[in-house]
């Protein structure tokens, strides 16, 4: 692009860097690279809010953002795609997507930090777009006030940490409640993560309203002949021990061993030593009321665990999906016009969501019992 | 301000041909408008979810929460959608004569 | 029913985008390592092993169709499938070892280079700003390119004392999670919504909503002879700029904005629990392209923490070894007055007297 210089310089300037450039992709594509040189050049953004916005035949998955530039963009619509879980995107799927892209968008993908798959199009190319889509087995959702894309970890096919299949029970939850992510009816948008581990590599319990972890019950499993092999190899027994926050970790001098009510069931010393694996008595935490957002009276905050352990066996989910409907069923009916969960729960307390679904208040759950007699 | 012709009479719309004066509104508008959204002929269906958004935005000045509308009409909203392919904002809403609603939140 | 029902959704099944012969050993890994910086090796009981190796997209996770047709390349020619990580990179999964160092080569060559594994400058996750976004204050994806240019050594070497994680949220929505990260940056706005008395009565403003989703209580209806109109408390408004969702036609925002720096936010549950970032420059200039002020504050908070942290000591657990008072006066943080959160003074005024002088 040898006249963008002159016309775009700033939008120049950020392809001359060492890393990969996203505004080398822009121009790579049809997006108009005048709307990011007028936000650039003015510090404010060229586009508007978006009005109400819908596409006969598609309920949600479809947006569009207005233009204060009209002579640059009347508008830019996009579509939302429900990504498979995990983040897997094989090369015939990022081949579908490149072409869809290129014969009814901009030639743009854009993957979210929200875990969904956006592409730049027009209003007119929406239905289109979606059938070809429909074809190949993708479908569009998540905007509004829906349940927003179902994000998971990798997974055990990957990871070996899983103490649970993330992608499979975000799956599993997406098909089930697919009717949920297609038609916004709730009071708010409700986003949704499935992690493997106590890890929380995808960060569910800070950033989606309603998040289930994988988590183990019984101790973490240690081999000792492996122990050996790894301390011959240089590993470093004595920061292990120091590693643990709870203390719990004791060596005898020829065997390690935990230290079973000191164990707080995280991840610490699986992360630094083969010889330790977790437990084999598996399920998950449920935890409600993530959000980064600062709207609501709460602001950001990290979840509430509500449930430390559901069992899951078999790879059946019924019971979490029960779980998951029921909850998301209690605030649609009692949360206020735009109440994120978080600030939700925060309002009704954890407590009496536990007491309306009718679940029992583990004690693991209590981080302190109340300094004050109300 | 453009406008829908109802018997021979002009009722003025907004630019997203919502009814610009909610008096305005009868049955023969309904139809009218439901054309523009391109609902042909208006059920029983259609009349039940129309009458219920006139009654509740009549008594409270706003249109109702799309989850009460679901409860009271007794439709999923799957269905509102495919009575009305527009939803129940810009399709339902509009054809019984309520104003448009603002932001896009 | 007069219409036609609408055809049935689809939740794709992840289990399409992974060969046979990967989803034959999933949960058969035992263990994993960095074998260098961008690629890991997960090992099987059996002793089989799995690599993956990790590359650096542009900011955001844009991508032009033919660079996605690339990556379709590279996963047919060197893998057995992709991912796209939570953090907007990109993950080349099962990729055949004796073609590990051409694949490598290719991607440097093409610009794309692996890195960002274990004690690392992770892949910068932000949001869309001013590409394609009507709320941003600030351009996420352009500081975090200037981030990435500036620290690229990092991405490519792990040599820091724990893995780096950089978010950028460019508004208060922080879609991008400036507030999760070992250093966040979160776009804010410095001027308070404001109000077109007109264009407020002529729009069809659902006022109860107004009211009730101001966090603050900044926004009050007041009653005029030409209908309900609201004020807005400058005093009180934290510039979250909700009523502005609702009620674009009414009131609007003068974009005057500038960013915040956060440190010490972390996800997992190994040792301390997730918690949100703490900051401690609430006011740093980010007028395009001049981020100079933003990257200064962040180079003295990674220099500090490279030279005295301890091994596997991510920035939080540094923070929480040397203190606070230690760690603000080190990096030259802003004055304590503006780091105390008003709204909620108890999560940050001390209430034991354990003073470090």
């Amino acid at each position: 692009m040898p006249g963008d210089s002159k016309e775009f310089p700033l939008c120049h300037e950020l392809m001359k860097g060492r890393s990969p450039s996203h505004v080398r992709e822009l121009s790579n594509s049809r997006y108009p690279l005048a709307m990011y040189e007028h936000g650039l050049a003015t510090g404010e953004t060229a586009y508007g809010h978006g009005g109400y916005i819908s596409i006969p035949e598609l309920p949600s998955g479809v947006a569009v953002r207005n233009s204060c530039r009209p002579e640059i963009i009347e508008e830019s619509a996009y579509l939302r795609i429900l990504p498979p879980a995990g983040g897997w995107l094989s090369a015939v799927t990022l081949e579908k997507l490149a072409s869809c892209a290129e014969t009814y968008g901009k030639g743009l993908i854009h993957l979210t930090s929200g875990g969904t798959i956006e592409i730049y199009t027009t209003r007119e190319q929406m239905v289109p777009m979606v059938r070809e889509l429909n074809a190949a087995g993708l479908d569009i959702g998540s905007t509004g006030n829906d349940l927003r894309c179902l994000t998971a970890c990798c997974g055990p096919a990957r990871c070996d940490m899983a103490l649970i299949d993330a992608p499979a029970l975000a799956t599993y939850l997406g098909q089930r409640f697919i009717d949920e992510q297609q038609y916004p009816g709730y009071p708010q948008k409700v986003k949704s993560g499935v992690a493997g581990c106590p890890n929380d590599c995808i960060r569910a319990m800070m950033q989606k309203d309603h998040s289930f972890i994988g988590v183990y019950r019984d101790l973490p499993q240690i081999n000792n002949e492996v122990l050996a092999a790894w301390q011959e190899a240089g590993g470093d027994l004595a920061g292990l021990i120091a590693a643990c926050p709870a203390g719990a970790l004791t060596w005898t001098g020829t065997t390690l061993a935990i230290v079973p009510n000191k164990c707080w069931h995280c991840m610490a010393c699986i992360n630094l030593c083969p010889a330790i694996r977790p437990g084999r008595e598996r399920g998950v935490a449920w935890v409600a009321g993530g959000k980064y957002g600062h709207r609501g009276p709460q602001g950001p905050m990290v979840g509430y665990v509500l449930v430390p352990f559901i069992p899951v066996k078999d790879d059946d989910y019924t019971a979490i999906g029960d779980l998951f409907g029921a909850f998301l069923e209690l605030w649609a009916d009692n949360a206020r016009k735009k109440e994120r969960v978080g600030d939700f729960i925060a309002r009704v307390g954890p407590l009496w969501v536990l007491k309306e679904l009718g679940l029992k208040v583990e004690p693991q759950i209590l981080l302190s019992p109340k300094r004050n007699g109300f | 301000m453009p406008a829908i012709n109802v018997g021979g009479i002009e009722i003025e719309v907004d630019e997203d041909g919502f009814i610009a004066d909610p008096s305005k509104w009868n049955e023969a508008v309904a139809k009218a408008l439901a054309e523009t959204e391109g609902v042909t002929e208006l059920t029983e269906d259609h009349w039940k979810v129309v009458n219920y958004l006139r009654q509740y935005y009549q008594q409270f000045g706003i249109a109702p929460m799309i989850r009460k509308l679901c409860k009271e009409t007794g439709y999923s909203l799957k269905q509102i959608y495919d009575l009305f392919p527009s939803g129940p904002a810009k399709g339902a809403c509009k054809i019984a004569g309520l104003p448009k609603p603002t932001g896009c939140v | 029913m007069s219409a036609p029902d609408l055809p049935a959704g689809i939740m794709p099944d992840y289990r399409r985008e992974i060969p046979a012969e990967l989803l034959a050993r999933q949960g058969s890994w035992v263990w994993h390592e960095v074998v260098q910086p961008g690629v890991l090796r997960h090992l099987a009981a059996d002793g089989s092993e799995l690599l993956t190796v990790r590359i650096l997209l542009p900011p955001n996770g844009l991508l032009s169709a033919s660079t996605l047709r690339d990556l379709a390349r590279w996963i047919r020619e060197y893998a057995l499938t992709g991912r796209r990580t939570s953090r907007q990179g990109f993950e080349f999964v099962g990729v055949r070892p004796e073609k590990l160092e051409k694949f490598l080569a290719e991607l440097q060559a093409a610009g794309f280079p692996a890195g960002g594994t274990g004690k690392s400058l992770h892949q910068i996750k932000c949001c869309t700003s001013f590409i394609h976004c009507q709320n941003a204050a600030v351009d996420a994806p352009s500081i975090a390119q200037a981030i990435t240019d500036y620290f690229y050594r990092d991405f490519l070497q792990q040599d820091l004392p724990a893995p780096l994680k950089i978010s950028i949220g460019g508004c208060p929505n922080q879609c991008g999670g400036g507030v999760e990260a070992d250093i966040g940056i979160l776009g804010l706005y410095d001027s308070v919504p404001e109000v077109d008395e007109a264009s407020f009565l002529a729009a069809n403003i659902d006022i109860g909503l107004l009211v009730s989703w101001c966090p603050t209580g900044a926004i009050r209806p007041r009653q005029t002879e030409k209908g309900t109109m609201v004020t807005i408390d400058v005093d009180r408004c934290v510039r979250c700029t909700s009523c502005v969702q609702v009620a674009p036609e009414g009131i609007s925002l003068k974009k005057k904005s500038y960013v915040a720096i956060a440190v010490g936010g972390h996800g997992g549950n190994s040792c301390k629990g997730p918690e949100m970032a703490a900051i401690v420059f609430p006011r740093v200039p980010a007028r395009p392209l001049d981020y100079s002020a933003i990257i200064d504050r962040i180079e003295v908070i990674i220099n500090y923490w490279r030279r005295a942290g301890k091994p596997g000591e991510r920035l939080a657990g540094f923070i929480e070894r040397t203190g606070w008072s230690d760690f603000l006066e080190t990096i030259g943080a802003s004055p304590v007055e503006e780091l105390v959160d008003k709204r909620l003074p108890q999560t940050s005024i001390r209430r034991d007297l354990h003073f470090r002088y």
